[in-house]
């Protein structure tokens, strides 16, 4: 029997050709479609970037009007998962496994697949403002058809209409992480569908892969630590306690990144259009100095990596700054992530290809069987 | 890191070491934990299979019996996942999108990770059951824990004592399919897994990938082939007619085993035991019979031989009187010791599934302000090569015919069967009708089984139509024209 090669973790390995995204880790690049990442958080709403996703090109004025209008159709939550949110703030489980049980109530899987993505895209918002509203005692609140995406997803959560500077900065945070090649939960949602199975179950796969504490995209304690330096005022004496305890200092290095994030710099203009609003009430000046020192400490203590600042660090920042509580940074995330998932659902499908790996076993062989009064 | 090697499905790649099972393709051998699945099949209950898988040696009596008494105690639903269930039964979803829904409903009671994954083995059978007795009109069933896993399975399906030559083929089924390499399914549990993510995602993701038509479909065209009326009276001229026209038959071949899969025998033999003495023989007579006229008429074709663990399991739960729907929930019953116990070994190994794509799209373009945007695409570079190819969609699409039936689907929404795709067009005829979809079908229209949809292309086509783009600058040109 022919023996696989053994690549685990598979970081070294293309599983598919895809036409979404492109990473170049050495460079620091991330393009989007042919669109730099930078380029389309600056420039687009959320609604164009993710036509430009699922159709690779950027929509018209009356195309977009008519993908606007098809969203809003879709953003009202059905009275099925109404109830699963609401019994499940009752018992107060995890914002992620509330998506988790919303997205898996939903009814849609006999539409056409892509269909399905933009029923998807439109309704996360709304199951993650309403089960934050269920667990506070409030009534969810009623999406809003002329408010857009990232609008409605304030609104829905706080029921009062948001300052546009707050809107652009969770647009641009919505954007700037919206796909980024096979992350874990891009990748469980393409194996799931591979098999054919509908985007329902894509998604929901995705979000329990999210969920995992080795996943990304969970700033928390990215913002612990930048409280606690606003607190102290010294940004150097925290760097060198994490240092020394050994443990990793949380927004900073990547997996694919050798430099930095190219979504960093973007989040770090957000953050600081945010502040200037704010007459700098955010955490900015705190975290563009510690990023400072971080950077210098790293570099001495670590002269053969390079680790500098990746996503988590500025969206921490941008997610405080908008007030939106720490427990939703992730369900946040999959708010923007629920389009790159969806669209590499539709690529896959247009071609599915079976994922079917091996494991190389390593356990006892042959082994003669022992009745129970012999053991 | 520029990835070094293209592995498109990974069928190339070990994607980790494990020590829960070993199959050897060629031989048609499967090991559990250094065991012969024969043996498991033959000698251990579900819950001494699973503390294997788990702990990589077989049970004291004393741990067995604890391990029972863990199981049982975790079996019972919350409120919530009762809702999904009561709901999904309500808008007649299928038993895997309950079980899905079921799992995604579930969450973790405490830290202890093993002990969550026990829960995920016990609950299964406590949604799958739920869920068919709600479907069937009839109260739920709550678990026994005096009963074993297997035992209280059909307990709460049936509401019945359970009796012992049930059971045990029940059993025998739920071991033999515990365990088996890096499935689709399996797979998606240990890419959870990797994340460090819950044991109920990780379930959940697994049977989202096992929902697909690719394997739960399997066992119904399997049962629809078993009572096919041609099969079961002329089997061997259904056979030869079969590969003569190059179709598959269901339930042959296997994507692992080049020769025999060594589940189909246990499971044949168990269900020939089963009906020996009393039952309805007629599934495994047909199921013989195909399977000896496929043996002896495929030489020279490229169909399988060989019949896989999906075509006696068809003929095994039907003697055990499961209904057929539930199939694939029985499947995923009995597979989720294997899941649970991968999971593990992924979430110990401390090692994140994150592969890398190649990059296919377009070269880094500049940004175009949306006013500009019609301007842009008629000013864009057309290749003759890319001229050639969109002057033969033109054509294809240069039939009012063939644009209605794609509007009727986008209108539709949903899939449509032959006939009522036909009955909304304004084709009476059939002939043209089919000479129409079949010019679409395959690169606008998918053909999924019985029903037809759109395909991504043929949404986009659509979309723009509807946006009224193209008729617009159209009337345009000839006004233009005009004061030519």
């Amino acid at each position: 029997m022919v023996d696989n090669s053994l690549h685990r973790g598979v970081e070294d390995i293309a599983v598919t050709e895809t036409e979404l995204s492109d990473i170049d880790g050495e460079s620091g690049s991330l393009i989007i479609r042919g669109v730099p990442i930078e380029v389309l958080a600056n420039n687009a709403t959320f609604e164009e970037s993710c036509y430009l996703l699922f159709n690779d090109r950027l929509p018209t004025e009356p195309q977009l009007a008519r993908f606007q209008q098809r969203l809003s159709e879709h953003r009202q939550l059905p009275d099925r998962v109404a109830t699963v949110l609401s019994q499940a703030a009752a018992e107060a489980v995890h914002p992620m496994d509330a998506v988790r049980m919303g997205v898996a109530a939903l009814d849609f899987d006999d539409k056409p697949p892509a269909e399905q993505a933009v029923r998807l895209v439109a309704v996360v918002p709304t199951i993650v403002a309403a089960y934050w509203r269920y667990r506070a005692g409030e009534a969810p609140v009623e999406p809003r058809a002329e408010l857009r995406h990232a609008e409605n997803y304030l609104y829905m959560r706080t029921g009062t209409e948001p300052e546009p500077a707050v809107v652009d900065a969770l647009e641009a945070y919505l954007i700037a992480v919206i796909d980024h090649g096979l992350n874990a939960s891009t990748f469980v949602a393409r194996s799931i569908v591979s098999t054919e199975s509908d985007l329902v179950s894509a998604v929901t796969g995705a979000v329990g892969a999210l969920k995992g504490p080795r996943h990304g995209g969970a700033p928390g304690p990215v913002l612990e630590t930048l409280r606690t330096v606003a607190t102290t005022g010294s940004p150097t004496a925290t760097v060198e306690s994490v240092l020394e305890s050994g443990d990793r200092l949380m927004g900073f290095g990547h997996r694919v990144y050798r430099t930095r994030d190219p979504r960093a710099a973007v989040l770090a203009s957000v953050a600081e259009r945010l502040d200037a609003h704010t007459d700098g009430s955010t955490l900015f000046e705190t975290a563009s100095s510690f990023e400072e020192v971080a950077r210098e400490k790293l570099a001495a203590h670590h002269p053969d990596r390079r680790l500098e600042t990746n996503v988590e660090f500025y969206t921490a920042v941008v997610l405080d700054g908008i007030d939106i509580p720490p427990a939703l940074f992730t369900p946040t995330f999959a708010v923007s992530r629920v389009v790159g998932w969806t669209t590499h659902c539709l690529e896959e499908l247009e071609d599915p290809k079976l994922v079917r790996p091996t494991a190389r076993y390593t356990g006892k062989r042959d082994r003669g069987w022992t009745p129970r009064s012999d053991r | 890191m520029t990835p070094s090697i293209f592995d498109p499905g990974l069928t190339a790649t070990a994607i980790a070491e494990t020590s829960c099972s070993n199959i050897d393709a060629e031989n048609g051998t499967v090991h559990i934990r250094g065991y012969s699945i024969e043996a498991i099949a033959a000698k251990a209950s579900y819950e001494e299979a699973t503390w294997l898988l788990r702990n990589g040696r077989l049970p004291t009596t004393d741990a067995v019996e604890s391990f029972r008494g863990a199981l049982a105690k975790r079996r019972s639903i919350s409120e919530p996942v009762e809702t999904v269930l009561k709901t999904a039964a309500q808008a007649n979803r299928s038993v895997m999108e309950a079980l899905q829904m079921g799992l995604a409903t579930a969450t973790v009671n405490g830290d202890d990770t093993l002990i969550e994954t026990s829960r995920v083995v016990s609950i299964c059978p406590t949604i799958v059951t739920t869920y068919w007795r709600y479907r069937e009109g009839v109260t739920p069933i709550h678990p026994d824990a005096s009963y074993s896993h297997t035992e209280n399975l059909w307990y709460m399906l049936t509401g019945m004592e359970p009796d012992a030559a049930t059971v045990a083929g029940l059993e025998t089924y739920l071991t033999t399919i515990i365990e088996h390499g890096v499935t689709p399914s399996t797979f998606a549990a240990r890419i959870v897994g990797s994340t460090g993510a819950d044991p109920f995602s990780a379930a959940t993701a697994a049977v989202g990938a096992l929902t697909g038509p690719r394997h739960g479909g399997a066992l119904a065209r399997i049962h629809t082939l078993l009572t096919n009326k041609d099969a079961v009276e002329t089997p061997a001229a259904f056979v030869e007619q079969r590969l003569t026209a190059s179709e598959s038959i269901p339930g042959f071949g296997h994507s692992v085993y080049t020769g025999c899969d060594p589940r189909a025998e246990i499971l044949k033999a168990c269900a020939t035991t089963m009906l020996e003495n009393h039952g309805d023989r007629s599934l495994l007579n047909t199921a013989t019979a195909l399977e000896a006229a496929v043996h002896d008429q495929v030489a020279g074709s490229d169909h399988p031989s060989a019949p896989n663990v999906d075509f006696y399991a068809v003929v095994l739960l039907d003697a055990l009187a499961v209904p057929p729907p539930l199939f694939p929930a029985m499947f995923a019953i009995g597979r989720t010791a294997g899941w649970m116990a991968q999971y593990l070994e992924q979430l110990e190994s401390e090692t994140l599934l994150r592969p890398r794509s190649q990059y296919k799209g377009p070269e880094p373009r500049s940004w175009v302000s949306r006013a500009d945007r019609d301007a842009a695409i008629a000013g864009a570079q057309l290749e003759p090569d890319t001229l050639a190819e969109l002057a033969d969609a033109f054509k294809l699409l240069s039939e009012p015919s063939r644009l209605e039936l794609l509007a009727i689907l986008d209108q539709a929404n949903t899939p449509l069967s032959y006939s009522t795709f036909h009955e909304r067009s304004s084709i009476a005829d059939k002939g043209r009708f089919n000479y129409h979809l079949r010019r679409l079908r395959g690169t606008l229209i998918a053909n999924d089984g019985a029903t037809y949809t759109l395909r991504a292309p043929g949404q986009r086509i659509v979309d723009r139509l509807l946006d009224g783009d193209i008729t617009s600058s159209v009337e345009q040109v000839s006004d233009a024209d005009r004061e030519h």
